[in-house]
């Protein structure tokens, strides 16, 4: 019984130290200016590239050759159709942007900017961030676009949240819970981010909505933030759900960071 | 067990989805008075979540919320069980 009551009493004051260290290191975070969890990212990056290279000598040992072949196709394929549904998108915007353009007489420019790989894996965050290697020394700041695709064309995915020397802490504009204020055929509507790409938004029943709709937004300098997927109508209601989608990061290799407008 | 639910949800926090860390972290707290899972919490806020603007560590709380909800219950259901030598 005292055993029990002094192991009792000794577990209780591991927990109040462990939970006093937890504080003292957000503290300490948050007064360096997160200067400890760029070092815990910078700890990781090592496993996250170490990781996909043991994916590749696995599915290139010829260990599970039957399924790497599949794997390999699927894998090919999954990566076309992310390439095209990414070139089909750029085309859209063009094809907007080269009207509006037209229309103001003025020209379109390809907008400078950084090509970066994502380095860290993207579906793991919570909070809809991922890594890209490139930061300050490449002239990536705080708050600068993420596109997928090339400046000219290129849907907007997330902004720069957290900055590094050589790598940065992106969160997507769709992160889950983040709301957005866009525009979709013309009307202004908010959409609400599902995770991986996905938003939705509620449009009223009247506005002319199709799926592959460009949506655009004035807090990414007016340019595309994707693509409208599918609309689901309720028979007697004033409002259609909207299902919008961009590229998922996952499927992206690299992408083009543009200074902020 | 208790150390590979450690590994478990550290390899969650860096490879997969969010609820393996998640789970990691329950199922350790239920089972031992698992002080670790505050690293777990930590680690994933640290890799995923930017500094500025500050918004909740949702994992550092989870995770707070887990070790010292379940400890009562876990003091009372599986009292001696530390799952490590010496602890």
């Amino acid at each position: 019984m005292s055993s029990y009551r002094l192991n009792n009493g000794r577990g209780a004051r591991r927990l109040w130290a462990a939970t006093l260290a937890l504080a003292l290191v957000l503290a300490l975070d948050l007064l360096s200016g997160g200067a400890l969890r760029s070092l815990a990212r910078g700890a990781a990056l090592p496993a996250w590239s170490a990781g996909s290279r043991i994916a590749s000598a696995v599915s290139g040992s010829g260990f599970f050759s039957s399924r790497r072949a599949l794997q390999e196709e699927n894998d090919a394929l999954k990566r076309e159709l992310a390439l095209l549904r990414v070139r089909a998108a750029e085309a859209r915007v063009l094809r907007d942007e080269a009207e509006k353009l037209r229309a103001l007489s003025g020209l379109a420019a390809l907008t400078p900017g950084v090509a970066a790989p994502v380095v860290s894996s993207a579906s793991g965050s919570p909070y809809g961030t991922f890594l890209i290697g490139a930061g300050t020394e490449n002239g990536v700041a705080n708050g600068d676009l993420v596109l997928a695709g090339n400046g000219a064309g290129g849907i907007v995915i997330g902004r720069v949240s957290e900055p590094g020397a050589r790598r940065s802490l992106v969160t997507e504009l769709f992160a889950p819970g983040a709301r957005l204020e866009a525009t979709i055929a013309g009307a202004p509507l908010e959409a609400e981010g599902r995770g991986e790409g996905n938003a939705r938004a509620e449009a009223p029943s009247t506005l002319p909505v199709a799926a592959g709709d460009v949506v655009f937004s004035s807090h990414a300098g007016g340019r595309a933030v994707g693509l409208v997927g599918a609309i689901r109508e309720e028979p007697g209601s004033a409002y259609k759900t909207v299902f919008i989608r961009t590229p998922p990061v996952s499927e992206l290799g690299f992408v083009y960071v543009i200074p902020r407008e | 067990m208790r150390i590979g639910l450690f590994a478990l949800g550290v390899l969650g926090a860096i490879f997969g989805p969010p609820v393996l860390p998640l789970i990691a972290m329950a199922v350790s707290a239920i089972r031992y008075p698992a002080w670790e899972i505050l690293l777990l919490g930590l680690l994933v806020d640290f890799l995923w979540l930017p500094a500025f603007p500050v918004s909740l560590p949702l994992f550092t709380i989870a995770s707070l919320a887990l070790l010292w909800g379940l400890e009562p219950m876990r003091r009372e259901f599986m009292a001696g069980e530390s799952g490590l030598p010496g602890w």
